[in-house]
């Protein structure tokens, strides 16, 4: 796993810092904030609700610009422009998906602009289809599936673009638990099929341990790197018996008391927060 | 959890009871009352409402004809479609231009809603003045007066589109002419819709006023000289044909709407 | 915590005046666009008068009890006939749309009579109620009716169920429960369907006027001044009386806005 390190960054976040202002004067959102990720890696960033995380997702994904430092994807710093190559599901399937397009269309819709052919476009939004098990499903629309099967669209309408980088925020956090638990192998699958490299956004501890190969942990307001650890389980893991491991468990104890105890930081509490028996 | 919700597909047999059915329970109402107008008119002959057949044998006779279609029948809905028309051609663009910038509308947007708010048949003798008592005029007329609420609702829908949409379309790198087509169009389309379905009855109210004001032909015209000269059945044929000609252009524009929306009246379902 | 939110207050506050006088500053320039058109004088004056000198006119005729008894003789019978068809289709859409059978024999009924232009049935109301005030009443009776009533059936339609069991499981009798939860939850989309009523009937009122004949309302005036050959009065009344639409909407809006601030629709930002 350490192998990671060792091949090319896909994206490299250098003190980046998102203030924006109000009345009261400027806020800084996110602070200092320098982390890498490497080709194929699965990494997930985890921190309390209001910690800025989507912020950064956004910043990262070209559609706010950092206040100061720099943001490189594949060695190219973000200019103000979209970059290529990065693809982002939101946790808001039901609005980032096209209600008048039936799911194949919304698959194919990235990519009908690009100087792919007809056959190949069919072909990729297929196999992605295929991959997240709704190739029954193409004609229909989005809103006759449920909330599960519209996110399942979203991350192979991001599948089928062929992202060097997929960006995910909170993908799950609006699903119930049986289907939180499949969506979440699902997309381990994928990662381990495609080789994507993917960004994953989460506040929720158990799940950020279990998908990844490297955990960051981030503080609220503003956003500080707290922990930068890479996640000692072998894959494929499973949902019951991955969970019960000693590394598992020491690994999410370790990441809780730096999110719900902390130290010298102040973090907002509502509900959602105290997670990790909350699912 | 449900899985899919799958609207179930209805045999034919089905779909002939609930034909049948429909007829019975909505069309029989109109029956009903339109047999009941016949027998208390024909009991009580009242000075001011003709019976049904009455009615039915004038328009027959009176408005069926050649020289009542090419005079009345097809000058004002031709008057009413270009009107609209025109006023649509205008409005849309123009609506989605305006929305797109959200600057731009806090400018343009109050004007707007004061234009919309000066009643069009206040304005009615600038227009005579200006372009005769003609074609045109009321044309250009009912172009004006019904331009207003279209640009409000298609600046209201460009103005509402979901930014995760746009944020989705921008992330997959769908700018420009594509990102407007294919995205802020579809999504405003409700809002556009509902505008285009509004002005269309407020364009049939300024067809009817500038006939009734300034015109020698046209069906508004007709229903107020026949009320004049006493003639109480030809004004109701006119009438009838009126009322006859703003259903169906309504059902027109309500088919396209529900062929067009399918996906958003879908949606709005399952959000219920 | 507070601080921040007292800030989004403020922010708010400042975007909301930045609209204002955006909104002014829009005018102004459409007014000084027609004050430069008119001044080069390619149209005669009496025809397309400058905007100074239409508003001067308008502010004259403010002062003439001859034009202001007139728009208030107008509005009177518009808002009377907004309460009337109020009164009538606001029970009747709560009907319908409690009573699916009641709502599937009446929909095509009123599919069909919906959209009868009210200006066609001018002769009939003439011949019915002469040509009074009456007459301007009941086209608009017609005219708003059907937007009230359709947005009624609409709100019930989407009253929630779970709110109507909810109400019953607490002992709300079948009535209570209809006028306590299904009458408020239908309510904004009550709202909208009299907002959309009063788009047209002003149109409707004053059209109604100006085929009755001189002398009665804003309709009536028109009819009267623009027989004189110069149309500066017609532009001044214009912008008087668009100026009332154009409070009357705003202040129906407000209203709306203040009663319903827990509905969907108006709390997109916060979701």
């Amino acid at each position: 796993m350490n192998a990671a390190a060792s091949k090319p960054q896909v994206l490299s976040v250098q003190d980046l810092v998102y203030a924006y202002r109000t009345a009261d004067g400027e806020i800084e959102a996110i602070s200092d904030l320098s982390f890498a990720v490497h080709e194929g890696e699965f990494v997930s960033i985890v921190g309390p609700s209001g910690s800025g995380k989507t912020t950064l997702m956004k910043i990262v994904a070209g559609l706010l610009q950092a206040t100061k430092g720099s943001v490189r994807i594949l060695g190219k710093p973000l200019t103000g422009r979209v970059p290529d190559g990065v693809a982002l599901v939101f946790q808001d399937y039901s609005r980032s998906l096209f209600p008048w397009m039936t799911v194949q269309r919304n698959v194919e819709f990235p990519l009908s602009h690009r100087r792919a052919s007809r056959a190949d476009v069919a072909q990729r939004s297929r196999e992605s289809l295929s991959a997240v098990g709704l190739v029954d499903f193409a004609t229909r629309y989005p809103w006759e599936l449920s909330g599960g099967m519209q996110q399942r669209v979203a991350i192979a309408r991001a599948l089928a673009f062929r992202p060097r980088l997929l960006l995910m925020d909170e993908p799950f956090a609006s699903v119930d638990a049986q289907t939180r638990a499949d969506l979440e192998d699902l997309v381990a699958d994928v990662h381990q099929q495609f080789g994507t490299t993917i960004l994953f956004v989460t506040h929720d501890i158990d799940e950020s341990v279990y998908l990844s190969d490297r955990v960051l942990v981030l503080s609220a307001h503003p956003a500080r790197l707290l922990l930068d650890r890479e996640v000692p389980l072998s894959r494929p893991r499973d949902q019951v018996a991955t969970r019960e491991l000693h590394d598992f468990v020491r690994l999410r104890a370790e990441i809780a008391g730096l999110i719900l105890r902390p130290g010298t930081e102040k973090t907002a509490s509502s509900p959602q927060d105290t997670s990790p028996g909350g699912r | 959890m449900a899985q899919v919700r799958t609207p179930r597909r209805t045999t034919a047999k089905e779909f002939g009871q609930g034909i049948a059915r429909w007829v019975l329970e909505s069309v029989a109402l109109i029956v009903v009352l339109v047999a009941l107008w016949q027998v208390l008119t024909s009991v009580f002959h009242p000075l001011y409402f003709p019976t049904p057949v009455a009615i039915w044998g004038q328009i027959a006779r009176a408005w069926f004809t050649p020289l009542g279609f090419t005079a009345d029948i097809l000058p004002s809905f031709e008057r009413v479609t270009l009107g609209w028309l025109l006023a649509a051609v205008i409005g849309v663009p123009l609506g989605v231009a305006v929305g797109r910038s959200r600057s731009f509308a806090e400018y343009v947007t109050p004007l707007v809603h004061y234009a919309r708010a000066v009643p069009p048949p206040v304005i009615l003798p600038i227009f005579m003045i200006f372009f005769g008592v003609g074609n045109a005029m009321k044309v250009v007329f009912i172009a004006v007066g019904v331009l207003w609420p279209i640009l409000l609702n298609v600046i209201k829908g460009v103005e509402s589109v979901e930014t995760v949409q746009l944020d989705t379309a921008t992330v997959y790198g769908i700018g420009g002419s594509r990102r407007l087509l294919h995205v802020v169009l579809p999504a405003a389309m409700p809002d556009i819709l509902a505008g285009l379905r509004i002005s269309l009855a407020l364009a049939f109210v300024l067809m009817v006023i500038s006939e009734m004001i300034a015109a020698s032909g046209g069906i508004g015209y007709q229903i107020l000289q026949s009320q004049a000269q006493f003639d109480i059945l030809n004004m109701w044929a006119g009438i009838v044909v009126l009322a006859v000609g703003g259903v169906v252009f309504n059902a027109v524009l309500t088919t396209i709407e529900g062929r067009v929306l399918r996906w958003h009246r879908g949606q709005r379902r399952e959000a219920l | 915590m507070a601080t921040t939110s007292a800030g989004y207050a403020r922010a708010r506050a400042r975007a909301g005046f930045r609209k204002t006088i955006r909104g002014v500053v829009g005018i102004m320039v459409a007014l000084a666009v027609w004050q430069v058109l008119a001044s080069i004088g390619f149209v005669r004056p009496e025809w397309f008068p400058t905007a100074t000198t239409v508003l001067g006119d308008a502010v004259a005729l403010l002062g003439q009890s001859a034009f202001t008894l007139q728009v208030l003789s107008t509005l009177y019978d518009m808002l009377l006939g907004l309460i009337i068809s109020t009164v009538v289709a606001v029970p009747l859409g709560v009907l319908l749309g409690r009573f699916p059978l009641a709502y599937r024999m009446s929909s095509v009924l009123v599919e069909a009579m919906r959209p009868i232009p009210a200006l066609a049935l001018t002769p009939v109301a003439i011949l019915l109620f002469g040509l009074s005030g009456a007459t301007t009443v009941s086209l608009v009776v017609w005219t708003s009716t059907w937007p009230i009533l359709i947005n009624s059936v609409y709100g019930m339609h989407s009253v929630d169920p779970v709110a109507l069991d909810t109400a019953r499981s607490f002992g709300l009798g079948r009535w209570t429960a209809l006028y306590r939860v299904a009458l408020p939850s239908a309510a904004p989309f009550i709202a909208t369907g009299i907002r959309i009523a009063i788009g047209i009937a002003l149109a409707v009122a004053v059209a109604t006027e100006m085929v009755t004949g001189a002398g009665s309302g804003v309709g009536g005036w028109i009819v009267q001044a623009s027989s004189g050959g110069s149309l500066i009065p017609v532009y001044a009344a214009a912008v008087l009386v668009g100026l009332v639409g154009y409070l009357l909407n705003y202040l129906f809006e407000r209203i709306e806005r203040r009663l319903f601030r827990w509905h969907l629709s108006y709390r997109k930002e916060g979701a």
